[in-house]
C-alpha cells in the first residue's frame, strides 16, 4: 500500500466534468469528443484509480442507466445482455440460471453483496483485469461481445478481446454495449473453483470449466480457462486437447489437470507465489472438469 | 464544476450542490452532517459506508454525489428494523462503528430474498462484505437468523 | 451466581440503541463551524533528513502550512504508562529526521478535506536519504544506529547498536538445572507484524474556546493522558485543556498512547486560532502503528517425569522507528512467559531493537499473544516429542491457585487466588471430545485438533508502587430522585466496561440498571484513570466505581438511620422487583421502610446535602484471568487452505459480570487470532520501505465456524481481590488462540511452523517437503 502525499481514499482531488447521456450515441459522441474522458459504469474499479493518483481523468460519463444498456434479451439460442446489467441482476435472472448456468454460478458467488449491486458486466469485463472470474467463465463459453464506436458497430470473440495486461481491443471512443452468449446445450456440464484468502477477495487462481459430451459419452467440447495465473484470462489447450474425444473418468481429468502448467506464467504478488499457484492450478483444473463431468450427468 | 442536484434523504427533499468530485459519502457526512454512515477504509472493502439508493445497497465511499439526482437514498438514521433490535439483545454491537453497516445490508434482505429463506451459511456470505473486528460476526449472524425467524413469523396468515 | 440481583444477568446495553440507529458520535463525526481540515504530509523515505520544505504553492492555493519549525521541538514518549524515569522519549510532533515511511513532516489546513489535499500534493520537499534498516538482527549489528540520543526521563542517553533498551532477569540457578535435566529442548520463533485494523481511523478535532482554552476530541484510550500530554508538551496548564470522551471505534492497544494527528491538530488549532479537525485515511492509519514483531528463542530443561526444571528465554523484539512501550514491553513478555509454567530456575534476556519501520505498540495482548503462540508449540512439541500427555503435561507444571504471577513484569509480583484452569481444561477436553484423537482424515481433507491456554492480567495493580501508572478514579452521585449517575473518564471501546459499570452499582445500591447512567464526561469532570488496557475495565475502572458506590452506600444507610431511627448497622437496603422501589429497612421493622426516592427528596427538601463519593483507586493486585482453547482445524491438503471447524473455549474470569458481552469477547478473540495466525503480516520492501500488503483483508463472516461449533463456557471462581470477585477477560480472549490453532494445525499435518502467518502457501511448501523427505526414506 503506498502512502505517497498524492493518495487519498476519502476524497478525490481532481477536477472533473461528469455527464450522464441518455444514450449509447450521445456516450459515443462525448467519449470520442472530450478528451480523458472515461465510462462510469459501476465505478468501484474507477473512483479506486482515481483515488489512488493512477488515473487523472477530466470527464466521466455515466452510462449506468442507458436503458439498451441495461436489457437481458433471448434471441433463439442466444442471450445477450446489456454492459450495464449489474451482477446481482444476473444472479436473479431465471433466464441465466437456466441458460447459463456457468455465469450464473460466478454472478452468485460474486465478491460481496454491495460490489454485486454496483458492478456492471461491461464495466468488469472492460477493465480487463486477469482476475476476473466473470471474464474467465465467459471465456470457456461461447462469447461474443459487441462494440459501438464513432465508426459504428462491430462483433469481438471473447477470446480476442484482450491484448494483454489491462489492454483490450477497445479503441478510443468506443464502448462494449453488448455480451452475447450462447445457451448451453444437451449434455453440457460446468465447474467453477477458485482460491483466495478470503471469502470476498481477488482470487490467487480461478478456473472455470466447460465439458460438452456427444451421445456416446466422449467429450466433444472442453473448455478450461484460468484467471489470475497469466497477464489475461487464458484457456488451457494443453489440458484441453487431452480430453478431446476421449471418455472422460476422473483418473484421466486428473492426468490431463497436470499439462495446465504449460499454459499458465504466474507471478509472484501481494496474494500468493507462483509456486503455489502453479501447484494449485492443477488442483482446480482437477476439480473444476470433474465438477463440470459431474454436471452433465445431472442435468 | 457544480452539479445541482435534488434528491431524498431518509424521507426528505434535499436540494443541494455538489461537485462533480464530490463522493456520496462526503456529501452525507461533512455536507449534510448525516454521520450515520461511516468511512472506514475508502475502497469498498468493508461496508462501512453501506447506504441503500432506491432501495439497492451502495457503498457511498465509491459512489459520485451526483449520481444520487432524482434518486431516494437511506442511511442508517432513517432504518427501523428487526435486525437493528436484535442486534442489541444479542450482544452483537461493540464498539459500534461497523454497525450501521450491517444494519443498511439487512434493511435490503427481504428484497434479496424474498421468502427468506436463508441457511446460516448464506447469510454468512450474505454479509461477507461487511467487516467487523470486535465481534468476531458470531453475535451478528446469530441475530440475523433469529430477525429472520421473526420476520417470516410475521408474514405467516393468521389462524 | 443466583445471591445477585443484577450481576450475572444479560441486559441490553444502553449505547446499544444509539449505535444501531448511527447517533453515536465518534471523532470523526464532530463539527465545529469554522473548521479547518487538515492532510498531513508524510516522508517519502525511510530514513532521511529533510533538508527544505517549500509551502509557497499550497498557500497560495488558500491553505495553511505548519512544519517541524512550527512545533515545540521536545522530544517526548506519547503514552504516560510508565513512570517518567522509566519512560524512554524519542518522539517530536513534527519531525525534520523522519526515520520510517510515512512519519509525518508537515501538515497543510484548508477549508475543505479536498483543496487540503491539493494544497499537501504541492508540497516540494527536499531529502537527504540515508541507508534504512529493516531487518531487527541486521540493525543489532550496525554502528550506525537511526536515532542518535534520546532521553530517559529527562536524562540524555546516547543509542548504540540501534538498542533501544535491554532487560535482562535471572532467577535460581539456571545454569544448574539445565546439567542435572534430563531432557533439553530449545526452539526459536519469529511472529508476524501485524496492523491492528481497527475500524475507526485515528484522529482529533481540536477547538480553541474563547477563554484561551483548548477543548479536545480524540481517539484515544485515556483522555487524561491526552490531557497531560498535551498541556507538557505545549506548554499549557491542564486547567486549559479539555478532552472529551467520544465513542471510540475499536483501538486495540493503538491508542493507549496519544496518536501524532492529535498533537498535529492541537499546533495547528494554536498557530491558525481555528478549530482543526485532521482524520488519517485508512492508507495513513496503516503507516501509524503496527505490532510488535518478536523473535523468541525458549529453552527447556526437564525431568524425564515430565516436570519442568529450568527455562531460558532470548527475545529481539523489532519496535519500529520509535520507543511507545518498548521497555515495559520487555518486562511484561518476561512476565508472560514466566507466569505461563513453572521454570522454577529461569534466565530472560529481552533487547528491543529500533528499525526503520512504522512504530510498534500494544495489539491487545500486549506481547502476550506473541510469547504464548512460542510457549505453547514449545510446550506441545515437547509434549508429542517426549511421550508425555499434553494436557497432565501442562497441569503438572502450571502456575495456579498460591503461585507466584509474575503479570505485567518484574515489578509487578502477587499470589494467585483464584485459578480454574484445571477445571477449564478438564471440562473443554470433555467438550471437544480429546479423548477421541488428535487427526482425522478425511478425503484430501485432515482435521487436526489442538488446544492451548492462556492468560492475562486485569490491570497493573501490584501492592508497591512500580514503573507502572495503574490507578483509576470514579465519582458515583444519587440525583435528588434517587437515579444514580456514574462518571468516569475509562473508555468503553465496545467490550462492555460501562455496562459492568452499572451491573456493580445497581448490586452495591440495589437500584435498576434503568435508573444508572454512566454520563458523558471529560477531564474537567472526572478524576484520573490511567487508560483503558491491560484487561482493566472492569477490575480497575469498575474497582474505583464498586468503592464510590459502597460509600455512597454508606452514607445512604448513615442518613436512613437517622430517619427511621434505627440502628445503621442493622438496616439493609434491597431492590423490590414488585413496585420497583430501592427499600432501607429492618427485617423486624417492615413499616418502617424508607425509599431511595423518599431519602434523595428529603436530603435536599431539608438542605442536608447531595449522596456521593468520588474514589481514587488503586489495585493492589492485577490476578490472571484464564483462558483455555480447544480448536478443530480442517485443511485441504491439495490446496493448503484452511478453516475453523470446531471452537471450545473456556474462561475463568471470577464472576462474570456480563454473561453475554464476556462471551462475545471470546467470539471477538478468536477470530483476531485465527487473522494472526493464518492471514496477517505488513512486509516491507526493503528498498523503499513500503507496506507491501492490503488492508481490511482479515476474516468476515465467512470464516468463521459453524454458530452451533462454537462453544463457550466459564468456570466457578471468585476472585477475592476483584470487585464482587470479578476479573477482566478483553485480553485473555486473545491470548492463546494462536497456540490452539498452530497446536491443531500441528496435529493434522504431522509439520510444526515456527513463523506466523502460517498461509496455504507455507503449508503446501512443507507438505511438499515433508513427502520428499518420506520418499527419500
Amino acid at each position: 500500500m503506498k502512502i505517497t502525499n498524492v493518495v487519498n481514499t476519502r476524497v478525490l482531488p481532481i477536477d472533473f466534468e461528469y455527464y450522464k447521456p441518455k444514450t449509447i450515441n450521445e456516450a459515443i459522441q462525448l467519449l470520442t469528443q472530450i478528451p480523458d474522458s472515461v465510462i462510469l459504469a459501476g465505478g468501484l474499479d474507477l473512483l479506486i484509480w482515481i483515488k489512488m493518483g493512477q488515473l487523472k481523468p477530466r470527464a466521466l460519463i455515466n452510462i449506468k442507466e442507458i436503458k439498451e444498456l441495461n436489457q437481458v434479451s433471448v434471441i433463439n439460442d442466444k442471450i445477450e445482455i446489456g454492459a450495464a446489467v449489474r451482477i446481482i441482476d444476473l444472479e436473479k435472472s431465471e433466464i441465466i440460471r437456466k441458460k447459463i448456468p456457468l455465469l450464473w454460478k460466478v454472478a452468485k458467488e460474486f465478491s460481496s453483496i454491495q460490489v454485486r449491486t454496483m458492478t456492471t458486466i461491461g464495466g468488469n469485463i472492460s477493465s480487463a483485469s486477469p482476475a476476473s472470474d466473470i471474464a474467465t467463465a465467459l471465456l470457456s463459453l461461447d462469447t461474443e461481445l459487441e462494440i459501438m464506436g464513432p465508426n459504428g458497430i462491430r462483433k469481438v470473440r471473447f477470446g480476442d478481446f484482450y491484448l494483454g495486461f489491462r489492454k483490450t481491443v477497445l479503441a478510443k471512443g468506443e464502448i462494449l454495449t453488448k455480451i452475447i452468449i450462447k445457451e448451453k446445450s444437451e449434455n453440457e456440464g460446468f465447474g467453477y473453483k477458485r482460491v483466495a484468502r478470503i471469502y470476498d477477495d481477488i482470487a490467487k487462481v480461478i478456473v472455470a470449466t466447460r465439458i460438452k459430451l456427444d451421445s456416446k459419452g466422449y467429450a466433444e467440447k472442453v473448455a478450461v480457462s484460468l484467471g489470475s495465473v497469466a497477464p489475461k484470462v487464458v484457456r488451457s489447450p494443453s489440458v484441453e486437447n487431452y480430453l478431446l474425444n476421449k471418455k472422460l473418468n476422473e483418473e484421466l481429468i486428473e492426468e490431463a489437470s497436470y499439462k495446465v502448467v504449460d499454459d499458465i506464467s504466474p507471478i509472484d504478488d501481494i496474494r500468493s507465489t507462483a509456486e503455489y499457484r502453479r501447484k494449485v492450478s492443477q488442483v482446480l483444473v482437477k476439480r473444476a472438469l470433474i465438477e463440470a463431468l459431474k454436471g452433465v450427468y445431472l442435468a | 464544476m457544480s452539479y445541482k442536484i435534488k434528491f431524498k434523504l431518509n424521507g426528505k427533499e434535499i436540494e443541494t450542490a455538489v461537485e462533480g468530485n464530490t463522493l456520496l459519502l462526503d456529501l452525507l457526512r461533512e455536507q449534510l452532517h448525516v454521520t450515520g454512515v461511516k468511512y472506514a477504509c475508502g475502497i469498498g472493502e468493508c461496508g462501512a459506508c453501506t447506504v441503500l439508493i432506491d432501495g439497492k445497497p451502495a457503498l457511498s465511499c465509491l459512489t459520485l454525489a451526483v449520481e444520487v439526482d432524482g434518486k431516494e437514498v437511506k442511511t442508517v438514521e432513517g432504518v427501523d428494523n428487526i435486525f437493528s433490535q436484535k442486534l442489541v439483545d444479542e450482544a452483537g454491537v461493540q464498539c459500534g462503528y461497523c454497525t450501521p453497516g450491517f444494519v443498511m445490508l439487512f434493511e435490503y434482505l427481504p428484497k434479496y430474498s424474498p421468502d427468506l429463506n436463508m441457511s446460516e451459511e448464506d447469510l454468512k456470505k450474505y454479509f461477507s462484505g461487511n467487516v467487523c473486528r470486535c465481534t468476531g460476526y458470531v453475535n451478528i449472524i446469530k441475530a440475523a437468523k433469529l430477525s429472520l425467524e421473526e420476520l417470516k413469523n410475521k408474514s405467516k396468515p393468521n389462524d | 451466581m443466583g445471591q445477585y440481583k443484577f450481576v450475572g444477568k444479560n441486559a441490553p446495553r444502553a449505547d446499544g440503541l444509539s449505535k444501531v440507529k448511527g447517533y453515536e458520535i465518534y471523532t470523526s463525526d464532530v463539527y465545529i463551524p469554522g473548521m479547518l481540515y487538515g492532510k498531513i504530509i508524510h516522508s517519502e523515505f525511510p530514513r532521511a533528513l529533510v533538508k527544505s520544505i517549500n509551502t509557497e504553492n499550497a498557500e497560495k492555493m488558500g491553505a495553511i502550512c505548519l512544519t517541524y519549525k512550527d512545533v515545540p521541538s521536545i522530544l517526548f514518549n506519547p503514552r504516560l504508562v510508565s513512570t517518567e524515569d522509566a519512560t524512554y522519549k524519542d518522539w517530536k510532533v513534527l519531525t525534520n529526521k523522519p526515520n520510517y515511511l510515512g512519519e509525518p513532516i508537515a501538515v497543510c489546513l484548508a477549508e475543505t478535506e479536498d483543496l487540503a489535499q491539493r494544497a499537501a500534493s504541492e508540497v516540494k520537499v527536499e531529502y537527504e536519504v540515508y541507508k534504512p534498516y529493516f531487518d531487527a538482527k541486521e540493525a543489532l549489528t550496525s554502528n550506525d544506529s537511526i536515532h542518535d540520543t534520546i532521553l530517559l526521563g529527562n536524562k540524555e542517553i546516547k543509542v548504540e547498536n540501534n538498542v533501544a533498551c535491554t532487560l535482562e532477569i535471572t532467577e535460581g540457578d539456571p545454569d544448574k538445572a539445565f546439567k542435572e535435566a534430563d531432557i533439553v529442548f530449545k526452539r526459536e520463533y519469529k511472529t508476524n507484524r501485524r496492523y491492528h485494523t481497527q475500524m475507526e481511523t485515528k484522529g482529533a478535532v481540536v477547538k480553541p474556546e474563547p477563554d484561551g482554552s483548548l477543548t479536545v476530541w480524540t481517539t484515544t484510550q485515556s483522555i487524561h493522558n491526552t490531557r497531560i500530554l498535551i498541556s507538557r508538551i505545549f506548554n499549557i496548564p491542564q486547567n486549559k485543556i479539555n478532552v472529551k470522551k467520544v465513542a471510540l471505534g475499536g483501538s486495540f492497544g493503538s491508542s493507549i498512547q496519544t496518536n501524532l494527528p492529535t498533537l498535529i491538530a492541537v499546533a495547528a488549532a494554536l498557530k491558525t486560532k481555528r478549530p482543526i479537525k485532521i482524520i488519517l485515511t485508512r492508507e495513513e492509519d496503516l503507516y501509524d502503528h503496527a505490532d510488535y514483531q518478536m523473535i523468541i528463542e525458549l529453552k527447556a530443561g526437564i525431568s524425564k517425569e515430565g516436570i519442568i526444571m529450568a527455562g531460558e528465554m532470548n527475545m529481539i523484539m523489532d519496535i519500529g522507528a520509535h520507543q511507545v512501550q518498548a521497555y515495559p514491553l520487555l518486562g511484561t513478555a518476561f512476565g508472560w512467559w514466566a507466569s505461563s509454567y513453572k521454570w522454577k530456575n529461569f534466565r530472560y534476556k529481552g533487547i528491543a531493537v529500533y528499525t526503520n519501520k512504522v512504530p510498534s505498540n500494544a495489539f491487545r495482548g500486549y506481547g502476550n499473544p506473541q510469547v504464548t503462540w512460542a510457549v505453547e508449540s514449545f510446550i506441545d512439541e515437547i509434549a508429542e516429542t517426549y511421550g508425555f500427555d499434553p494436557l497432565e503435561f501442562r497441569l503438572k507444571n502450571e502456575i495456579c491457585t498460591g503461585d507466584i504471577f509474575w503479570g505485567q513484569g518484574p515489578t509487578v509480583k502477587t499470589i494467585v487466588q483464584s485459578c480454574g484452569l484445571p477445571e477449564l481444561i478438564k471440562k473443554g477436553a470433555e467438550m471437544i471430545h480429546w479423548e477421541k484423537g488428535r487427526k482425522f482424515v478425511e478425503g484430501n481433507k485432515v482435521i487436526g485438533l489442538g488446544m492451548a491456554k492462556g492468560f492475562h492480567t486485569s490491570s497493573a495493580g501490584s501492592p508497591i508502587s512500580g514503573t507502572v501508572v495503574d490507578f483509576s478514579g470514579a465519582t458515583v452521585k444519587v440525583n435528588e430522585d434517587g437515579s444514580v449517575d456514574i462518571i468516569t473518564a475509562l473508555i468503553d471501546m465496545g467490550e462492555g466496561t460501562y455496562e459492568a459499570m452499572k451491573k456493580l452499582v445497581a448490586e452495591v445500591l440495589q437500584v435498576p440498571l434503568d435508573k444508572i447512567t454512566v454520563v458523558n464526561a471529560d477531564t474537567s469532570t472526572t478524576v484520573y484513570d490511567v487508560n483503558t488496557h491491560a484487561s482493566r475495565g472492569i477490575f480497575a475502572g469498575g474497582g474505583a466505581v464498586f468503592r464510590a458506590a459502597l460509600s455512597v452506600r454508606d452514607q445512604i444507610l448513615e442518613h436512613a438511620s437517622r430517619i427511621l431511627g434505627i440502628n445503621k448497622d442493622s438496616l439493609k437496603i434491597v431492590y423490590n422487583e414488585e413496585n420497583g422501589e430501592t427499600e432501607i429497612f429492618n427485617d423486624a421493622f417492615p413499616d418502617k421502610k424508607l425509599t431511595l426516592r423518599d431519602l434523595a427528596f428529603y436530603m435536599r427538601e431539608k438542605n442536608i446535602g447531595t449522596l456521593a463519593a468520588t474514589v481514587s483507586y488503586r489495585p493492589f493486585a492485577g490476578p490472571p484471568h484464564f483462558t483455555v482453547y480447544f480448536v478443530k482445524v480442517e485443511i485441504d491438503t491439495e490446496t493448503g487452505e484452511l478453516r475453523p471447524l470446531e471452537v471450545v473455549a473456556g474462561a475463568d474470569v471470577g464472576t462474570v459480570i456480563n454473561p453475554d458481552l464476556a462471551e462475545a469477547q471470546i467470539h471477538g478473540g478468536f477470530v483476531m487470532g485465527w487473522s494472526m495466525v493464518t492471514l496477517e503480516d505488513t512486509p516491507y520492501n526493503n528498498k523503499t520501505g513500503e507496506i507491501m500488503t492490503e488492508y481490511m483483508k482479515i476474516p468476515r463472516s465467512t470464516e468463521i465456524p459453524d454458530l452451533d461449533n462454537f462453544k463457550v463456557f466459564f468456570a466457578n471462581t471468585y476472585e477475592p481481590t476483584g470487585p464482587l470477585g470479578a476479573k477482566g477477560l478483553g485480553e485473555g480472549a486473545l491470548n492463546p488462540v494462536a497456540g490452539a490453532i498452530a497446536n491443531a494445525i500441528s496435529a493434522a499435518l504431522g509439520i510444526r511452523f515456527y513463523e506466523l502467518p502460517i498461509t496455504p502457501e507455507k503449508i503446501l511448501k512443507a507438505l511438499e517437503e515433508k513427502k520428499k523427505e518420506l520418499l527419500i526414506k
